[in-house]
């Protein structure tokens, strides 16, 4: 994992550039908040929906339409949140492609961009391959796939192990330059077998909708696809955006619509190989729209209004939004109901600030973020017993939520306040 | 009725308001050819068909829904301007008088040509004229007499003397008006009627027949259920409006439907709706060259969108409930930026601007010229073949095409 130290001497080249890099880092300030806001919603109500004592609270981060709490038809409240971690993503790829493109060139730009959508895919990848081994204690055998999964894994891990011990001032910094390259090298090569891996599980469910797949699928697989589909157009006019995006939603709809086809995508999480481009497209109008954010407001709220009142209209001749197959209606109105939230977060800007702000030290680093309720939190969960989770009464889950959520944020704080952030 | 041929009318006009209440006009024409031929055209019924039968296009809504909406927004986006020249010409009291008096107008010419449908042709048909209810009666007089006056009006052009000319014009309007005071009237009493029978089991008071309401009547108390607000600012309106639909929404939702729907297009109560759309029409032209256009446009869709699908609100014309006109509203205003930003296309074959030039007139001949049709082909029992109904329905088009080039030609526009 690359330390990226805030250095914005580097870009500061002359003054109009300064005052367009100012103007960006004002406006990052809402972004970092509208990520933080998603980031803390993904961590603190998936870990509190492990307590049934508490309520509504629980049922924040449930994605049942029977146990969730449903604001659409096909869609509830959990489910508008990692689509608008994708719009956070939007607002800011264009500009951060930009920057690499500034600070290194075009080509090493577009080098390191598709290095980052398949590291996305591979810690995915690298995820799913713990939950295996989670599984093997519980009797699961792994396959050729899993091994291989599991060698690749275990490469990247060594290697970025490497990388930390490097850190140390007296050791040598070349074998530290060298296990980043291989870190990444191992995390791209995992992220590009898991989307061959992926490809196969999708092409063996259209064969056969109850043949069993591999399952290395979750939400960092669909976040780094989604950034793949859209990089080749990330340098394009929005017009030509909006041209390929709705070729492939259009595409992607009439695909979903026929047959059993939406049971099938239904199979793998958020619609799995072929629902990632249903998420590239989210993320394409995201991008667009994101462009028009910085332009003009007005146009930005008309936009995303229409979006999401398009989308919600769609359900009538769709079918419900359903977060399970990635559907055209929950592509159209999660672009608009996540631009409408991001809005919010844009107006807050205007309120007088506080020093303590802590969803914006949530925001600055989304990744080590994810990993560590993966991996503490995660581990918490399946760890502990049952009655001081499941069985938890309210006193005891208030008690588990709150320092939980001091936990986490001071974390978030610590990393802020060494104003380093962790990036791909 | 009155012909403007102010030279600088024609300039002054926008035309995409123009183009706008042409195309309403057109799509409305051919669904009414569509109607009287209905068995000839079977097949597309759903797409000119209301309500549940026919082409859904959100739940509740048809496609035929959308197009009387929209036309009473092209008059609200015409609406304050008129008014405002009345008052620069005339002086406040006499534009508001002025602006009653024509949207009763309207309600009278409604009631008039429902008065020759619901009357004379059943008279035609073998029903004695006793036996017609009292205020088809009323209607049916008034339709020949209007015949008269308008006879009367037509002969005044042919007279030098500009005083017989303004009272022959002046009698025809208010004829019109008092008409449209007396179906005011008829359709406060069949609303008490209405309202009557929910409260009391047996109560079954029919004192002057059932209600006579139809588009012009709608469109007429649209007219004046707005006027009030006429001089508000654009925020005012709209909060208003907002006010008017939040408060009718919580009545329709929790009962109240059922009274709404029991007269076409709502009635009395649907008045409010259809003057809220109306209003919002003023309120659109107003901000048209202003960003807050399309965000006021979008969020109405957005709202009226998620109302009816996610929380399913009644969405119905038959009453025209408030996120029924909140949709077809914001729909009018996207359509009409559309239309909009087609300004400066200006084809020398401008089919929408000629039809929306006299919008009236051509509505007036187009209900008489198929009721006559409609009343032969039910009298002579015969159902048309395709061919023929297409004939018709294309040779119909092509004769009103003529009339609205020739007078947009001559700058005439028929008008009350």
């Amino acid at each position: 994992m690359e330390q990226v130290l805030t250095n914005s001497e580097n870009l500061q080249e002359n003054n109009i550039e300064n005052l367009e890099i100012k103007k960006q880092t004002k406006r990052i300030k809402s972004i970092d908040r509208f990520r933080g806001f998603c980031v803390f919603a993904m961590l603190v109500f998936q870990f509190l929906k492990n307590f049934p004592s508490l309520g509504i609270l629980s049922r924040l981060a449930n994605h049942s339409l029977t146990e969730g709490i449903v604001i659409l038809p096909g869609m509830t409240i959990a489910d508008i949140i990692a689509p608008s971690f994708i719009f956070a993503i939007g607002l800011t790829y264009a500009l951060s492609f930009n920057k690499w493109k500034n600070l290194y060139g075009l080509k090493n730009a577009y080098i390191h961009f598709v290095e980052r959508g398949l590291s996305l895919i591979g810690i995915g990848g690298f995820l799913a391959t713990c939950n295996k081994i989670l599984d093997s204690f519980s009797g699961y055998k792994f396959n050729t796939v899993d091994i291989i999964f599991i060698v690749l894994s275990s490469i990247a891990l060594a290697a970025l192990v490497f990388k930390l011990v490097c850190l140390i001032p007296v050791l040598n910094n070349k074998i530290g330059k060298l296990s980043t390259n291989i870190f990444y090298i191992a995390l791209s090569v995992l992220g590009f077998y898991n989307l061959v891996i992926a490809g196969i599980d999708f092409f063996a469910l259209l064969n056969d909708i109850n043949t069993s797949t591999y399952g290395y699928w979750v939400t960092l697989q669909n976040i780094g696809m989604a950034c793949l589909v859209t990089l080749p157009l990330i340098q394009t006019k929005n017009w030509l955006r909006f041209l390929v995006a709705s070729i492939i939603f259009v595409l992607y709809t009439v695909f979903h619509q026929i047959g059993n086809h939406q049971q099938l995508l239904d199979v793998v999480v958020h619609g799995g190989f072929l629902g990632g481009f249903g998420w590239g497209v989210m993320l394409i109008f995201d991008v667009i729209v994101a462009d028009i954010y910085f332009k003009d407001k007005s146009k930005y709220i008309s936009i995303v209004a229409l979006f999401a009142g398009i989308g919600v209209w769609s359900t009538f001749y769709f079918g419900n939004i359903n977060l399970g197959s990635c559907s055209p209606a929950f592509i159209l109105t999660s672009v608009g109901l996540s631009g409408l939230l991001f809005y919010l977060f844009h107006l807050c800007d205007k309120l007088p600030h506080f020093k303590f702000d802590p969803l914006i030290w949530w925001g600055k680093n989304p990744l080590l973020m994810f990993l560590v309720e993966f991996f503490v939190i995660g581990l918490y969960s399946e760890l502990v017993p049952d009655s001081i989770l499941s069985g938890a009464p309210l006193w005891l889950a208030i008690i588990e939520g709150v320092v939980a959520v001091i936990l986490l944020t001071l974390i978030c704080y610590l990393l802020n306040k060494s104003k380093k952030s962790f990036s791909l | 009725m009155e012909q403007n041929t102010n030279e600088s009318t024609q300039s002054k006009r926008i035309i995409s308001i123009d183009r706008f209440r042409g195309l309403c006009m057109f799509v409305m024409v051919i669904s009414f050819f569509l109607g009287v031929f209905e068995d000839t055209f079977a097949k597309w019924a759903p797409i000119f068909e209301h309500g549940e039968s026919g082409f859904q296009i959100l739940p509740g809504i048809a496609f035929a829904d959308i197009f009387a909406p929209m036309f009473i927004f092209v008059i609200g986006l015409t609406y304050v301007k008129s008014f405002k020249s009345r008052e620069a010409k005339y002086g406040t009291k006499v534009a508001y008088f002025q602006i009653a008096i024509r949207y009763l107008g309207l309600m009278g010419i409604g009631a008039l040509l429902n008065g020759f449908e619901d009357g004379w042709l059943d008279v035609f048909q073998g029903t004695a004229f006793k036996e017609l209810d009292k205020n088809i009666k009323v209607f049916a007089v008034g339709f020949w007499i209007a015949i008269a006056l308008v006879v009367l009006v037509l002969i005044s052009r042919l007279f030098k003397s500009e005083k017989f000319k303004d009272i022959m014009s002046k009698t025809l309007r208010y004829f019109l008006a008092f008409m449209g005071l007396c179906v005011l009237y008829f359709i406060i009493v069949s609303t008490g009627e209405q309202v009557g029978s929910r409260f009391v089991a047996d109560f079954q008071s029919n004192r002057y027949g059932g209600w006579i309401w139809d588009t012009l009547q709608n469109i007429g108390l649209a007219g004046l259920m707005a006027l009030p607000f006429v001089k508000f600012d654009k925020w005012g309106k709209l909060v208003m409006v907002a006010i008017t639909f939040a408060v009718m929404t919580i009545f329709v939702q929790n009962g109240g439907y059922q009274l709404v729907r029991a007269i076409l297009e709502g009635g009395l109560f649907g008045g409010f709706s259809w003057a809220g759309i109306l209003l919002l029409g003023s309120i659109f032209v107003e901000i048209k060259d202003e960003k807050i256009y399309w965000v006021l446009a979008s969020l109405m869709l957005l709202i009226s969108v998620v109302l009816i699908v996610a929380f399913e609100y009644t969405a119905v014309k038959r009453g025209c409930t408030p996120v029924y006109a909140t949709f077809c509203a914001s729909i009018s205003a996207i359509v009409f930026a559309g239309i909009d930003a087609l300004n400066k296309f200006t084809p020398k074959f401008a089919l929408f601007t000629w039809w929306g030039g006299s919008s009236l007139l051509v509505y007036v001949v187009n209900y008489l010229a198929c009721l006559i049709i409609g009343a032969i082909l039910t009298v002579k029992e015969v159902s048309l073949p395709l061919w023929a109904g297409l004939l018709i329905t294309v040779v119909g088009l092509c004769l009103y095409t003529v009339m609205n080039w020739l007078l947009y030609r001559k700058d005439k526009h028929i008008r009350l």
